[in-house]
């Protein structure tokens, strides 16, 4: 994930004036990503084509996306000239962040762990430890909440609905 | 008007498929509740709870997600009223004069006005389709070809166009959801974008690409955030002021109505749904008041507006759902998902060869539309605390869920990689103001545009002058082209003023 120009800002909350990013550097990097990705993928495409069936829809469709994309930059960083940052909006957005990019990084884990793991204990971790993520640090409210929400889950998909998940211990 | 023998058979499938009630309710309590908490929304709990439709049939299937989108649709009135935070973008304007109201006193009148606005609302949408359904069928089998290839662009296209965001960001992430629906093993047997994975071959697994861009990503934005809800929300709520408000609503027959109508016909139109219904009703009623400047301050006729519309919008979008195969928005997109999972392809042919199961589907919503009377005041008692569950414990459970449900839909580890990737893509999506529906419906919809291009170049051979002998693909080119305008001269007109106040009063302080 491209790092955002809201989460670079090393204002503490006494500074009377952070920097503030002339370039929406995140979206930019977001959106040339994008494009690559399509230019990539239709370049990939007409390379190995068998056929027009095969270019007919992705190559314009990826030209028109690249297009769009292009002028999705110009369009914020026009934006981004325009704006100013307020500083308890930005550190607010960075906290926001910061807190999103540990829930995602927890999920991905989670979802590697489920194999390996089991769905049953992957689970129990990953509830409790998203409770600490968001501020809770009471063990008894982590392990309670963690059990009383794995127990249901797990009893209900694998032995209810028999999804065969793979489980450590039911 | 109405296909008899259809409508009959419909009555007999309802009658026969007894697990088709027993959905309504617990989807209905779901919607209300989903939509009551501010944060969650119709479409993440529709998402989460599609996998569990895999185990029941299409008609019980659908009933089940429209309940949840019914229900939805008067859940995020209530902490629009009751603490003026609209549980969904789709009851903003319920806020305006519910809130007033609700300060004034008048909350549970304000509740009860709104659950029956959007009870006549729903029942005006899904009366609407009951009419029209048999026209569009016949209508709707003499699009060959290059007239679906039309119709999917111009879906697309408004769905792109008609957001909130940019025109270019609507456009670029629409063909982010088209290319998406191209990776895997081409009809021409190419593999394409499938980096050598035989995982891949079958495509990107749509539900789950589905749960990870309206769940997932949306809660990756809720982690840590919690809606300070004032104390104010314990007030009781008393059944005669909840009756009190039914009765208000239903003595204002030409708000209600004039709601629904506005409600459904904007639905009916791809990329614009149930908020814009809200808002631009609203706005109507405000605007045909004897005396506007009572609204913002308690008026019920504004909540009756707003509710009215956001409920029937459902049965408006229903109507371009069934009959080309379109999703207009974020629960109609899940609702496609839903024919999928299902094996039932919408589109023209659709209504011509399942006439029951379409009357079967307007008859139950119509039905629903009542139950949602008992159940919404059930769960109005309960309001106060519904608004007030912490969020905190909501988002992770939510997402087991959604991880889960996506295992069970693929019976591998690609449905719950694919929620996170999709989760993942989709939270930067909406972070640099790409709209996110409009992915998933390129995702959706991109099978039947790549078919229907290959098959109109097939017939044409190539030659763009074929259409001019098609007056049907002209009309709609012609449609696609002048739907397109009044975006075009607003983004033109804001872009304009933007520059003007620019150059007026360049700001000094820019870093």
């Amino acid at each position: 994930m491209s790092p955002d120009p809201m989460s670079q800002d090393g204002a503490s909350p006494e500074s009377a004036s952070p920097r503030r990013p002339a370039w929406p550097v995140g979206a930019v990097l977001f959106a040339l990503a994008l494009a690559l990705a399509m230019a990539g993928y239709a370049a990939d495409v007409a390379s190995k084509s068998r056929g027009i069936a095969d270019t007919i829809l992705i190559v314009p469709a990826a030209a028109i996306g690249i297009v769009a994309l292009l002028a999705a930059i110009a369009e914020d960083v026009a934006a981004a000239r325009r704006t100013t940052l307020d500083d308890a909006k930005v550190r607010e957005e960075a906290r926001q962040t910061r807190a999103s990019l540990a829930f995602m990084a927890l999920l991905v884990a989670y979802v590697a762990a489920i194999p390996h793991a089991g769905f049953d204990a992957a689970t129990f971790v990953f509830l409790a430890a998203s409770l600490a993520l968001q501020g809770e640090r009471r063990p008894l409210v982590l392990i309670g909440f963690a059990a009383l929400v794995t127990a249901p889950v797990v009893w209900i998909f694998v032995a209810l609905l028999s999804v065969r998940l793979p489980t450590l211990l039911f | 008007m109405i296909d008899t023998v259809a409508f009959a058979g419909a009555l007999d499938l309802l009658a026969s498929t007894p697990s088709a009630w027993l959905v309504v309710v617990p989807g209905l309590v779901i919607g209300v509740i989903f939509g009551a908490i501010p944060g969650l929304s119709i479409s993440i709990a529709m998402a989460v709870f599609l996998p569990a439709t895999l185990y029941m049939d299409f008609l019980t299937a659908i009933l089940f997600l429209t309940a949840i989108f019914t229900g939805g649709g008067f859940g995020g009135a209530i902490p629009a009223i009751l603490i003026n935070i609209p549980g969904t973008s789709s009851a903003v304007a319920s806020a305006f004069d519910g809130f007033p109201m609700s300060v004034a006193g008048r909350h549970g009148e304000a509740l009860g006005a709104g659950l029956a606005a959007s009870v006549v609302g729903t029942l005006v949408g899904y009366l609407l389709l009951l009419f029209t359904v048999d026209f569009v069928a016949e209508w709707v089998l003499r699009l060959g070809p290059t007239e679906l290839l039309v119709v999917a662009i111009w879906g697309l296209t408004l769905i792109a166009v008609l957001n909130t965001a940019s025109v270019a960001k609507g456009v670029a992430a629409g063909i982010v959801g088209l290319l998406f629906s191209t990776i895997g093993f081409s009809d021409a047997g190419q593999m394409r974008g499938t980096f050598g994975s035989m995982y891949l071959l079958d495509g990107i697994p749509p539900i789950a690409a589905l749960i990870g861009l309206f769940a997932a990503s949306e809660l990756f934005g809720l982690v840590g955030r919690d809606y300070i809800v004032e104390e104010r929300a314990h007030r009781v709520v008393r059944l005669s002021a909840i009756l009190g408000g039914i009765r208000l609503a239903l003595g204002k027959p030409v708000d209600l109505m004039r709601g629904g109508f506005i409600g459904a016909g904007i639905g009916m139109v791809p990329g614009v749904g149930s908020s814009v219904a809200n808002l631009a009703s609203y706005a109507i009623a405000k605007r045909r008041d004897k005396d506007p400047s009572r609204f913002g301050k308690g008026a019920p006729e504004g909540v009756i507006a707003s509710e009215a519309a956001n409920s029937s919008s459902e049965g408006g979008s229903m109507i371009t759902l069934l009959a080309l195969g379109l999703p207009g928005g974020a629960g109609t997109a899940i609702l496609l998902g839903a024919f999928a999972m299902h094996n039932v392809t919408g589109g023209p042919r659709f209504i011509a060869e399942n006439g029951d199961v379409v009357y079967a589907l307007i008859l139950g919503n119509m039905a629903q539309a009542f139950l949602l009377l008992l159940v919404g005041t059930a769960l109005v008692f309960a309001a106060g605390t519904i608004v007030k569950v912490p969020l905190r414990l909501l988002t992770p459970v939510v997402m087991v869920l959604s991880i889960v449900g996506a295992y069970a839909i693929t019976g591998n580890m690609v449905g719950p990689i694919t929620v996170v990737a999709g989760g993942v893509l989709g939270w930067a999506m909406r972070r640099y103001g790409y709209p996110v529906a409009a992915a998933v419906v390129g995702l959706l919809v991109g099978d039947m545009a790549e078919g229907e291009l290959v098959r109109s170049y097939q017939i044409t051979g190539g030659d763009p002058s074929f259409v001019l002998d098609r007056p049907i693909t002209l009309v709609l080119i012609a449609l696609l082209l002048l739907s397109l305008v009044p975006r075009l001269l607003a983004s033109v007109r804001r872009r304009a003023r933007k520059g003007a106040a620019a150059t007026a009063g360049a700001s000094p302080d820019r870093g």
